[in-house]
């Protein structure tokens, strides 16, 4: 399935395809402060529709997480990683998806806060 | 509550930094199109219980529509730590995910449903008479 995501004011756009699933809801004093709703998917499965200049960046700790968020509306709709072999990876924020009912996924919860 | 110590909120990268004076037991969960991107939940306060204690020129403002509230975010993190919202623009909503200790899992969720504002914000208003 193909979802269309965007941050509020629509300066960040993008597409995604692949199988919504569930999303990770992590404690973590970052996760937490954004309310991610996270769908980890390979990097190469979405397609970023806004030159990636528009994307303002957040690292923090080992900084290898790249935490992107809209300069203009404060929005983050998803983040750049790569995943334990390596992989390039996506973490989108499924709440700047258009057409998921947030209320019907099934959120794992993850205790970063503890990591 | 004058007699309890505040609350302390930042921002992640703790640039932005204030004070809460306010008993948390409640968050407002709103599902309007910019709060269900940023996952916020408020809580209202006043110039008097909310103080900034930091930060206030690294915010950036955000505004659409009737261009009534202001959203605020950090613009090195992007953390959104309060706005002044549209049902009172004079008041704060102070987005609770970013106060230090807080078991958000404690808080009572009252859904607001800023889908359909103004039939939503004639309800509020009626039930704050």
């Amino acid at each position: 399935m193909n979802y269309k995501g965007s941050c509020h004011c629509g300066r960040i756009s993008f597409e995604v395809e692949g199988s919504l699933e569930q999303v990770m809801e992590c404690n973590c004093s970052h996760c937490s402060r954004k309310g991610y709703l996270l769908w980890f998917t390979p990097r190469a499965q979405l397609k970023l529709l806004n030159p990636p200049a528009e994307l303002a960046t957040y690292t923090f700790n080992k900084h290898v997480i790249s935490h992107h968020f809209c300069p203009k509306c404060g929005c983050a709709p998803l983040g750049f990683g790569k995943d334990r072999s390596g992989a390039a990876t996506a973490a989108v924020n499924v709440r700047c998806l258009e057409g998921v009912d947030l209320s019907l996924l099934k959120r794992v919860p993850i205790d970063g806060r503890s990591f | 509550m004058q007699d309890e110590r505040p609350h302390i909120g930042f921002c992640h990268c703790g640039r932005v930094r204030f004070e809460l004076q306010a008993k948390l037991a409640y968050a407002m969960d709103c599902n309007c199109s910019l709060c269900r991107r940023k996952g916020a939940l408020w809580h209202g306060a006043s110039d008097t219980t909310l103080r900034i204690v930091a930060g206030e020129q690294e915010l950036t403002l955000y505004q659409f529509g009737t261009l009534t509230a202001k959203h605020y975010s950090c613009r090195h993190c992007g953390v959104s730590p309060f706005s002044r919202p549209r049902l009172d623009p004079r008041r704060w909503a102070v987005n609770l995910r970013c106060i230090e200790g807080l078991d958000l899992s404690s808080l009572e969720i009252r859904s607001f449903d800023g889908e359909h504002w103004e039939q939503s914000a004639r309800a509020f208003y009626a039930q704050a008479k």
